[in-house]
């Protein structure tokens, strides 16, 4: 293609509408405004103005200014100044792209060295090597300590001491219960005598807990059927890791208040959702004979505990939602805005305007 | 060693930290993030978790039951709780690498206010460190911001850069890729919303939340007398009867209701401009001054600022991402140039 002719293609995609200077003008003379009653209007010098009516835009000293002064110029002859920015920028465009074809057209061909096999080895070869990278990157990573829970601080004196009294070292993979324990005993720390720093004697210190110094199970922390749970119920939260970290290392001691159990571990909880129409419904089955259903009007948070006291449910709804809940009775229910809820139990309708506080909250203890 | 390794997978990030959003800029790709600052903290045993960042959590505000807290980490530019921001920045980071299956390493650039103490820098690079980066850089808001408007900041010729934001308003003059004066006051969208607030008590006598304030400003918000009058319902608690109640609003009203805020920007302007050199002033005058940061999107504010200063005033394009923009450039150019001191990068 010939020079010529890419110059004439590239003028046939210039804008063919009337250029920014010429409305402008037309608008100024409209408004009956000089272009010296304009720039006292904008501040700018009237030579300014005159630049822009006569679309000598070069001649303006600092380019990045134009668009402003385009803007403030449109708004005082009363045009839109997005539209004229817009046209302005489509005939900037259309100028590079005349100026880029060109040097295109003067470049030697040719000089391109990198040839398909020369590619392809240079392709294979860094496959190669990020492959052999990621491996190693893999199984170094994997001894990598997990993120800690706010406000957990481990002073580096603390661990020492745990491996004086304990005679099994505590498990890498179990840093956050040990980081937690090590918070605990910052409350007890004036009790020398009796300060079991160690990962399981603190955690297993908690009220209910049985006090002894057997070093966790582990194994708890991998187990499927445990971190499947927690998956399922801690839809939205944006750390399951740290949370079922949490609860299944619980969970493996075994003999915890039920109350330190953060949200539903034990049973299997199984969440549907099905969208018809404007309604999600949301078939929540943690495995019960009663039922409660509850239509949403307005965003709520949401919490349910169950007869077995297990929180089987902690999430926001939305306007639209319909939860179903099956489980054992009694529930224990919290509401963040019980205002927006219509709530049924085994069919019968409960009246939450009688339980709402003033900031429309609303604990319900549901019962056969 | 295997945080630099990391570092190969991860972008470049520029982040403009600030109090009402956070923005996350990523080379060659653009804006990838513009979140609100919000954390909300979940309270379950006194054991603290996070359970939702950025506009998650603004849609939880005030709507959720007590042990659930939301909080905004940042107030007047710099960090006000050293944690939360920590864990808000792990997210946001998390989140712009969400396709890679490698924890992200990435390297940084922040962009800080520029009369903000070398603690609060130091609590800031932390921050960022322990938020997963590599390698953290520090850039003036308003070096960034004038970058991000396409100013020639590298030229000898003096430019003015008004850069309101959340909770701060940035005033600088710049020339050869420094900062000439700086100037900093701790106004900005923030305490319009307040101001509204306090207006509506006192002419309405009703009480109005944070959220609603805000929505008037950005509707009908005005800082110069315009022959246009917008008006909008608003529903607010009424504070003699406790009882909520609806009522109209106009801009006027609004306008009146700004004058505190917006006297102390405009003195703050004046004050800088008398500070200025006078060759740079010369310049200053002859092209005007550029408004960036959302504070910028104020109604007539260039106006405002125009007839005050008797200068010509234009808002940037695109002025609420100036600033994240403007550190992703300057990521390219200290790339380009190996001269990190070039932009006065920290």
């Amino acid at each position: 293609m010939s020079e010529v002719e890419v110059e004439d293609s590239v003028e046939s995609k210039q804008p063919s509408g009337p250029t920014v200077s010429v409305l402008l003008v037309s608008a100024r003379e409209k408004c009956g405004l000089s272009q010296k009653e304009v720039a006292d209007e904008l501040f700018l010098t009237t030579s300014f103005i005159k630049y822009i009516d006569d679309g000598e835009f070069e001649k303006i000293p600092k380019p990045a200014f134009i668009k402003g002064y385009l803007r403030t110029y449109s708004r005082t002859v009363g045009l839109d100044g997005n539209e004229i920015v817009a046209l302005y920028q489509q005939a900037l465009q259309a100028a590079e792209d005349q100026v880029r074809i060109r040097d295109v057209t003067e470049e030697t061909v040719g000089s391109a060295k990198l040839t398909g096999p020369v590619v392809q080895t240079g392709l294979i070869g860094l496959v190669g090597v990020v492959i052999v990278i990621g491996l190693v990157w893999w199984i170094a990573s994997s001894g990598d300590d997990d993120e800690a829970p706010l406000e957990t601080v481990v002073p580096e004196q603390a661990l020492p001491r745990t491996s004086n009294r304990e005679a099994t070292p505590v498990p890498e993979d179990f840093g956050y219960i040990r980081q937690q324990g090590v918070q605990v005993s910052e409350d007890t720390d004036s009790n020398e005598g009796g300060d079991a720093t160690s990962a399981a004697g603190v955690i297993l210190a908690q009220p209910g807990a049985e006090l002894t110094t057997e070093p966790p199970r582990t194994e708890a922390l991998s187990t499927p059927e445990a971190s499947a749970d927690d998956e399922a119920v801690l839809e939205g939260s944006d750390e399951p890791g740290d949370q079922s970290g949490t609860t299944s290392a619980i969970a493996a001691t075994g003999s915890l208040d039920n109350d330190s159990i953060p949200v539903g571990a034990r049973r299997k909880v199984s969440i549907e959702r099905n969208s018809d129409g404007g309604l999600t419904y949301i078939t929540l089955d943690a495995g019960g004979p009663d039922e409660i259903e509850m239509s949403f009007s307005d965003e709520c948070w949401l919490e349910i505990e169950d007869g077995e006291g297990d929180s089987i449910y902690g999430d926001l709804n939305k306007d639209g939602d319909v939860l179903l809940v099956y489980g054992i009775a009694p529930f224990s229910i919290l509401l963040g805005r019980a205002t927006g809820v219509d709530m049924k139990f085994n069919g019968e309708r409960i009246d939450l305007a009688s339980v709402t506080t003033q900031d429309r909250t609303a604990k319900v203890r549901l019962d056969r | 060693m295997f945080k630099k390794l990391r570092g190969i997978f991860s972008n470049d990030l520029s982040i403009d930290l600030g109090t009402a959003n956070t923005l996350i800029y990523v080379r060659e790709k653009g804006i990838v993030l513009n979140e609100p600052s919000v954390v909300a903290i979940r309270n379950n045993n006194n054991q603290k978790s996070v359970a939702a960042v950025g506009i998650d959590a603004k849609r939880m505000l005030g709507r959720t039951p007590g042990n659930i807290t939301a909080i905004r980490p940042l107030r007047d530019g710099v960090i006000a709780d050293f944690q939360v921001t920590e864990k808000m920045l792990q997210h946001f980071i998390k989140k712009v690498h969400e396709n890679s299956f490698i924890r992200p390493s990435p390297r940084v650039l922040v962009c800080v206010p520029c009369q903000s103490t070398e603690v609060e820098r130091r609590a800031i690079r932390e921050s960022v460190v322990s938020a997963g980066a590599r390698d953290v850089r520090l850039i003036e808001e308003p070096m960034a911001a004038a970058i991000g408007a396409g100013l020639p900041v590298h030229e000898a010729v003096g430019t003015m850069v008004v850069d309101i934001g959340g909770g701060t308003t940035e005033i600088a003059v710049i020339s050869l890729n420094g900062v000439v004066y700086a100037q900093s006051v701790r106004v900005g969208g923030d305490r319009f919303d307040e101001a509204i607030t306090a207006y509506v008590r006192r002419t309405q006598g009703s009480l109005i939340g944070d959220a609603t304030a805000e929505r008037i400003k950005q509707e009908i918000g005005m800082a110069f007398p315009c022959n246009e009058v917008l008006e909008i319902d608003v529903r607010g608690r009424n504070l003699a009867e406790g009882v909520p109640r609806s009522f109209t609003l106009n801009s006027n009203e609004i306008l009146e209701a700004l004058q505190e805020p917006l006297s102390v920007i405009v003195q703050a302007v004046k004050g800088a401009l008398e500070q200025t050199p006078p060759e740079l002033a010369s310049d200053i005058a002859e092209s005007g001054l550029v408004l960036t940061g959302g504070g910028s999107l104020l109604r007539e504010l260039d106006r405002l600022l125009a007839h005050e200063t008797g200068l010509p005033v234009i808002v940037a394009e695109d002025p609420l991402t100036c600033v994240a923009r403007g550190g992703g450039r300057a990521l390219e150019i200290m790339d380009d140039r190996g001269d990190s001191d070039l932009l006065s990068i920290q």
